[in-house]
């Protein structure tokens, strides 16, 4: 008795982990990693629309809102496009986007460590600004990537 | 039927290899950026304090250090780095503020910290009886020689410490020699932190940025008996909250020459003032704008050149704030003229004041009450005035507490002179209005 249960378990963690790969690799497949990083895909929605115009002239153009907001690296990647995605998803489904929309304390660390990630030779004296108790890299670089949301 | 299986078998077993493989693939990937740490320097001996030192491992940062001995006023219009600029000349009415005190023998408009021990040594208001006390904030060495002497150090003369000091306001005033991170190296703000109910022990990267700049810029006292440089927090840092305190210890700097008055001297309180503005209630620090990050080649570095923002707007202004470089300069005038000239109106009114209690001082048969009634809203009105006045920005480190300071200051400044006036009967006495 203990055997099957135990038996199922193994079979239920083994097929999510295998599902969680599976969707990991497809995220990864050029036509659907195009589709997803390109800013257009998160401009579908739009709520996003002044934030794409705005990135679009940006500095930071011919990087995705991905590069940014999701986490670098496959399986933390993954997950968190996992995340934000059935977050979006339920907001949009239940009409609750909030206005002005903010940046979650999640995402401001996870944009965080990729401004570090990707500027790391710049700041390599300076260090991660946001350490012991500092500011975000985007506390004065605000309006860098994109401007900031609509204010009514 | 066991083929049938089988088949099936070996295609999920592809499957699984396929997405395990490609998995394995991205994962091992090496998708983490090259990593860009600095290479491990030494870690210097922990009593080092020649900034020369420190520059053979900072050298970007000791460039930017030497910018220190630039002397230029523009673009400031009120401050500037300059060497014996007279606030004495410019201001007429500060000789009659500070009638019978040091302050009216030499008052200079200040210039960059690489020259703080040459001009504490140079002043007119050093004289062989100032304490050792003086020099708390005009070099590396201090720390060391509190350490070594006790609260002898408060008790010895200025020129007798200055025997010990080799450097000015050094890198090891404000970095540990052994970490390079940020500590406090002066007894009078650890406590003062405690005051503020602060726990020195566990502050914040962010809290240091600004702290370690208020061990100096800040308002201070010498203990009556010690000596002992002390911060009068006690009650808080805004004016009327740090006059409360020394109304509380009866405390005085001097008895002022013409008023008679019991005063008091503020000296810099950039610290107390920037508490509470716009840009504090933010989090911004002291040195997010007065040491921002430069590039420097392909990486950036603080600036150690402690300057007026105005001088790096680009770095310290427009990173935050976008648009014309001009329209915010002429934002900062627009604050700086306006409390400039509160300013000026409450130094003259005060010099009036002053004028007005001397007359009655003279006067036989005058109301000593009132006489000391007036001298009272004199020390008052003049601690605001100072609070102001001896603060380095002309209101910009908080405009909204600058000008209400200076608002209290001219309100008694006026009660003052006509307290002074009905004290000798040459003014009718207030009637209710």
């Amino acid at each position: 008795m203990l055997k099957r249960w135990l038996f199922r378990a193994v079979a239920v963690l083994g097929v999510s982990a295998a599902l969680f790969l599976a969707y990991a690799v497809v995220l990864k497949l050029p036509p659907v990693a195009r589709a997803v990083n390109n800013p257009a895909f998160c401009a579908g929605c739009h709520v996003m629309d002044q934030q794409y115009a705005s990135h679009a002239a940006s500095s930071h153009r011919s990087i995705s809102c991905n590069d940014c907001h999701v986490a670098h690296g496959f399986l933390r990647g993954a997950w968190s496009e996992a995340e934000s995605g059935a977050r979006h998803l339920a907001i949009y489904v239940t009409g609750t986007t909030p206005d002005p929309i903010r940046a979650l304390n999640v995402s401001r660390s996870r944009v965080q460590e990729n401004c570090v990630a990707c500027h790391a030779a710049t700041v390599r004296t300076v260090g991660d600004t946001h350490r012991d108790g500092g500011v975000y890299c985007f506390a004065c670089h605000r309006s860098t990537p994109h401007d900031r949301p609509y204010k009514r | 039927m066991l083929k049938k299986t089988r088949g099936m078998t070996v295609v999920l077993v592809l499957i699984a290899v396929i997405i395990v493989g490609g998995a394995g693939f991205m994962v091992g990937r090496n998708i983490t950026p090259a990593a860009a740490e600095l290479p491990a320097l030494p870690s210097l001996h922990p009593s080092e304090t020649d900034p020369a030192v420190f520059g053979q491992f900072y050298p970007r940062h000791y460039d930017s250090y030497q910018r220190n001995f630039q002397m230029v006023k523009e673009p400031s219009k009120y401050g500037g780095s300059m060497e014996k600029d007279s606030h004495l000349e410019r201001y007429p009415y500060l000789r009659t503020l500070w009638a019978g005190y040091a302050f009216a023998k030499e008052y200079n408009e200040d210039r960059g910290h690489v020259y703080t021990n040459v001009d504490v040594s140079t002043i007119q208001r050093i004289n062989e009886k100032s304490p050792a006390t003086c020099w708390t904030c005009k070099s590396g060495e201090v720390p060391a020689l509190i350490a070594k002497y006790g609260d002898k150090y408060y008790q010895t003369s200025f020129r007798e410490m200055e025997k010990e000091i080799k450097h000015p306001v050094s890198c090891s005033d404000c970095h540990d020699p052994q970490t390079m991170s940020l500590r406090l190296t002066r007894p009078a703000l650890v406590e003062g932190l405690r005051k503020l109910g602060h726990d020195p022990d566990h502050l914040t990267r962010q809290e240091m940025r600004t702290l370690v700049c208020a061990q100096c810029h800040v308002e201070y006292y010498f203990a009556p008996g010690t000596g002992k440089l002390t911060f009068p927090w006690d009650k808080g840092t805004d004016p009327e909250q740090i006059y409360a305190y020394y109304q509380g210890i009866q405390f005085a700097d001097w008895d002022h020459q013409q008023a008679g008055t019991r005063s008091l001297k503020a000296q810099h309180p950039e610290f107390e003032m920037f508490q509470g503005s716009t840009h504090q209630s933010q989090g911004v620090a002291c040195a997010d704008c007065h040491m921002p990050y430069m590039n420097q080649g392909n990486s950036k570095i603080s600036s150690h050149w402690w300057t007026s923002p105005l001088r790096h707007m680009e770095q310290s202004c427009a990173v935050c704030h976008r648009g014309s470089l001009e329209t915010l300069k002429s934002r900062v005038f627009y604050t700086q003229d306006r409390v400039q000239d509160a300013l000026n109106r409450a130094g003259n009114s005060l010099a009036d004041a002053i004028l007005a209690i001397e007359k009655t001082a003279g006067t036989a048969g005058s109301d000593a009450a009132k006489l000391a009634e007036a001298r009272g809203l004199h020390r008052e009105a003049q601690f605001y005035w100072d609070y102001v006045a001896a603060e380095n920005s002309s209101g910009f480190h908080n405009s909204q507490k600058a000008l209400g300071t200076l608002a209290k200051a001219i309100d008694l400044a006026h009660q003052a002179r006509t307290t002074a006036d009905q004290a000798r009967g040459a003014a009718p006495a207030k009637t209710a209005g």
